[in-house]
């Protein structure tokens, strides 16, 4: 049974049933998943097998960088729990018990980092919202039904995955007033927001994040124009990654896009006497970390100098 | 006036004192009555001189020979005064160089310790100094030994030696004795160079380390324990950090790119050969060099110096010594600077023009990273940064964790090392690094030449043992081409600085990468938080 265990299967299923889980938690789960199913004899064995699912997974999923701290995350637990235990067995069973744990703690981060960024959304604020995330759709649900804050969303389109429109939709049936504008028009917007909040794919080691493209442009206005710029995420996205630049991510210059998406595979599929079809695709982008004014995550509210040393916490202790 | 004189006056003028007295007091009235007895002192004193150099006259000597006298004898004096004390050579370094010296260095600058003034309060305790430390401090101030990381290895293997050789005194025990025994040694290897953070940092360790070993170990084990800690560290700390390092920063250098460097930095050269014996990369490489030490040369040759075979696939890090055996079969070898690194070779002063146009990414070597972020390196580290930041070069710092600090520097000016100004005048057609000069010699030598002066003296060969550069000067160049800077001692007003480190603020430095990962400068309070925690 064990050789026809399929790690990206069991990850792209996870993700497919749980709409509300992230990329990081869906490869620990899996990665749980995949320790119960094989049941490893050896803790050389054991770690040969994450070692190898890890890669696996990663080579296979084509935006893998919250995917690879998840993994990461879970590679160090297992490493910092092997040498605890005298006996095998329990090592193995608690090691499974504790994955769950795991997963279950990280699911909770969510709601936490929420809770920590609600004193920030005031009465009648204006908030620029880029792109869909689950945890900045979380907090603002939050803000107006727990604290029953007056404010208003302004959500980008964010071409091309337009995950925009799917966002303000939420927040409108939640009863927020909320209007789309598209990521050219942020320029124009910018002087009468009071805020920006956007989540991250993955928070780097400088504190700068791994955003859904066009995060970048909007930190530097929002910098230009002094408009705080805070970061909602939870801290297993942080990952051991330092790009300088935004072409320094991995898996970045092949734009392989998901195959979900039906307006990006519109575009690659015509016809390449189309100018359309000149078009490059980027999905993610860097944004360095002086653009940044916080991150509001389940650790509490970070400037990002302190993301390294929470790294470093969670790496050499 | 010596006391010599003064009794021999006093004994001649002992027979007219009565009158003297009486006279004086009849004075008295006549001036107004108003002296303080301060002024009455001084009226006696003049007097008595008058009534002396009178008598002297009436015995058939002029004053002026009177005069001469008196000089002989206070110098007689003065040599004897001078023979019978103990560092007799200390005290004449430290006061005839001090005071020609001081007037050298500009006002900002004073509060540093120059070099001669670190030799000068050497400790006279060059007997209880293990001879290897002596060879170690000749090295270091002659700058063979340079660069931080050299440093610290040389001076831990010399520890080691020094360890070995260590043999406690009967009434105390070797973790009582043996740390106060190194600091001696420390305190004459100071001498040559300050110490670096790093070395600092290292001491700072092994002191700890000998208080912890257990008081019921023999001699020997503990001795054998200690080198074994010392090896271990300079694994741990140094060669291993290293690879690491070497690792996470050779992501940076892809096939093709440009990269610019400063100077010599031992980690930087190793990651440079990494990146073409393991990788196989190619790259072009702007290797900064600047005045007086010229490091970049050393980093080029021991590029040019590392070979690999070109027929076969996986390039290896033969040195020279290895390939000359192999050479005699197969292909020869060749230097890697040959196909896989471009060299450009440029002086600080070229940097702003063409040069910066297409690097990609500058690497920095550093002395010590301050806690607030600063980089201490190089002098001319700063305004590399600085230029590359301008034009939006990704600049990254590799460091190594034992030279992180937890001092705050907020400029350059407070806490610095002055090198030897002669070094800026040395060889200015650039052959070689500048040489260490003998401070005691050079006082002989000016003693000698107040003597006699214009004394021809032979350099021997060029730059060797001669500390005088004014004299190899004098030979090499026509007096038409003679060096404007040639009398710099002499010319009132004309300071040379030449000032060995300079403080890059963290807003120039993108990224820092040590053995803990890679980081910005703000985060460096968190290493030195872990650092001191291990």
């Amino acid at each position: 049974m064990s050789q026809d265990f399929d790690i990206t299967q069991v990850y792209l299923k996870f993700l497919e049933d749980d709409q509300d889980m992230t990329m990081p938690i869906a490869a620990i789960e899996s990665l749980v998943t995949m320790l119960r199913i094989k049941q490893p004899s050896t803790s050389s064995e054991l770690i040969n097998l994450v070692k190898s699912n890890t890669d696996k997974l990663k080579s296979s999923i084509s935006n893998a960088i919250s995917l690879s701290a998840g993994c990461d995350l879970f590679m160090r637990f297992v490493l910092r729990n092997i040498n605890l235990y005298s006996d095998w067995e329990s090592c193995r069973r608690d090691l499974v018990e504790n994955g769950e744990l795991f997963v279950q703690r990280a699911k909770e981060s969510r709601s936490k980092a929420a809770q920590f960024g609600l004193p920030f959304i005031k009465d009648d604020d204006i908030i620029l919202v880029h792109s869909f995330s689950r945890v900045v759709y979380q907090m603002l649900l939050m803000a107006k039904k727990e604290k029953l804050i007056r404010f208003r969303v302004i959500v980008t389109e964010s071409r091309p995955s337009e995950k925009g429109y799917h966002m303000a939709s939420l927040l409108r049936t939640a009863g927020i007033p909320v209007e789309v504008i598209v990521d050219n028009a942020v320029g124009y917007v910018i002087h009468k927001v009071d805020k920006i909040i956007v989540g991250a794919e993955g928070v780097a080691e400088s504190g700068g994040i791994i955003n859904h493209i066009g995060s970048y442009q909007i930190g530097c206005l929002a910098k230009t124009n002094n408009k705080p710029f805070y970061v909602v995420t939870e801290s297993h996205k942080f990952v051991r990654l330092f790009p300088l630049a935004p072409d320094d991510l991995p898996n970045q210059i092949s734009p392989v896009l998901s195959a979900t998406n039906s307006s990006i595979n519109a575009i690659l599929e015509s016809e390449s006497d189309n100018p359309k079809s000149l078009l490059s695709i980027q999905q993610i982008d860097f944004t360095p970390h002086e653009f940044i004014t916080a991150l509001i995550t389940d650790l509490g509210v970070l400037t990002p100098s302190a993301v390294s040393e929470e790294l470093i916490k969670i790496w050499y202790d | 006036m010596s006391d010599k004189v003064n009794t021999a006056a006093t004994e001649a003028t002992k027979a007219p004192k009565e009158s003297k007295a009486g006279e004086s007091k009849s004075q008295e009235p006549t001036e107004g009555g108003a002296l303080s007895n301060k002024e009455l002192k001084e009226l006696k004193k003049r007097e008595k001189a008058a009534k002396r150099a009178a008598q002297k006259e009436a015995q058939g000597i002029s004053p002026e020979q009177q005069q001469k006298l008196a000089e002989q004898k206070k110098e007689k004096n003065q040599e004897r005064q001078m023979a019978t004390n103990t560092n007799l050579r200390k005290k004449l370094d430290s006061s005839l160089i001090k005071d020609d010296n001081k007037k050298k260095i500009p006002a900002m600058f004073s509060h540093l310790e120059t070099r001669e003034q670190r030799n000068a309060s050497s400790p006279s305790i060059s007997h209880i100094v293990h001879p290897a430390i002596l060879s170690l401090s000749l090295k270091i101030s002659s700058y063979k030994i340079v660069g931080s990381i050299p440093r610290l290895t040389s001076m831990l293997e010399v520890f080691k030696t020094i360890i070995k050789d260590y043999k406690t005194p009967s009434n105390t025990s070797l973790q009582r004795h043996l740390t106060g025994h190194l600091s001696h040694q420390i305190e004459y290897l100071k001498s040559a160079r300050p110490l670096s953070v790093s070395m600092g940092n290292a001491i700072r360790w092994l002191k700890q380390e000998i208080s912890h070993i257990p008081l019921d170990l023999k001699e020997l084990e503990a001795k054998t324990l200690l080198c074994e800690k010392i090896d271990d560290f300079i694994k741990e700390k140094i060669e291993l950090s290293d690879r690491v390092i070497i690792e996470n920063a050779s992501k940076h250098i892809t096939n093709g790119s440009t990269i610019l460097t400063f100077g010599h930095s031992q980690v930087l050269e190793q990651l440079f050969k990494y990146c073409v014996t393991e990788q196989n990369k190619m790259f072009n490489l702007v290797i900064v060099d600047s005045r007086p030490l010229f490091e970049g040369k050393k980093l080029l040759r021991n590029l040019v110096d590392t070979h690999y075979m070109p027929g076969s696939e996986e390039v290896g890090s033969e040195t020279t010594s290895e390939v000359s055996s192999i050479s005699s079969r197969g292909p020869k070898p060749k230097p890697i600077t040959q196909d896989f690194i471009k060299v450009h070779y440029v002086l600080i002063n070229s940097l702003s023009s063409t040069i910066l146009e297409d690097v990609d990414c500058v690497f920095l070597g550093a002395h010590a990273m301050l806690s607030n972020g600063r980089l201490y390196s190089r002098v001319g580290t700063g305004l590399i940064a600085m230029m590359c930041h301008n034009r939006n070069i990704p600049v990254l710092t590799c460091c190594e964790s034992v030279k992180f600090s937890d001092k705050v520097q907020l400029d350059s000016v407070t806490n610095n090392e002055l090198a030897d100004s002669e070094d800026l005048l040395q060889n200015l057609n650039g052959k070689e690094a500048p040489k260490k000069k003998a401070v005691a010699l050079e006082q002989f030598m000016k003693q000698f030449e107040h003597n006699e002066p214009q004394a021809p003296v032979k350099p021997t060969q060029k730059g060797k043992s001669q500390p005088k550069k004014i004299t190899v000067g004098e030979e090499e160049r026509d007096s038409k081409h003679e060096s404007p800077l040639k009398d710099w001692k002499n010319i009132p007003n004309l300071n040379i600085l030449n000032i060995m480190y300079d403080l890059t603020p963290p807003e120039y430095i993108k990224k820092v990468i040590t053995e803990l990962g890679a980081l910005p400068p703000s985060s460096v309070p968190v290493i030195l938080r872990e650092y001191r925690s291990t």
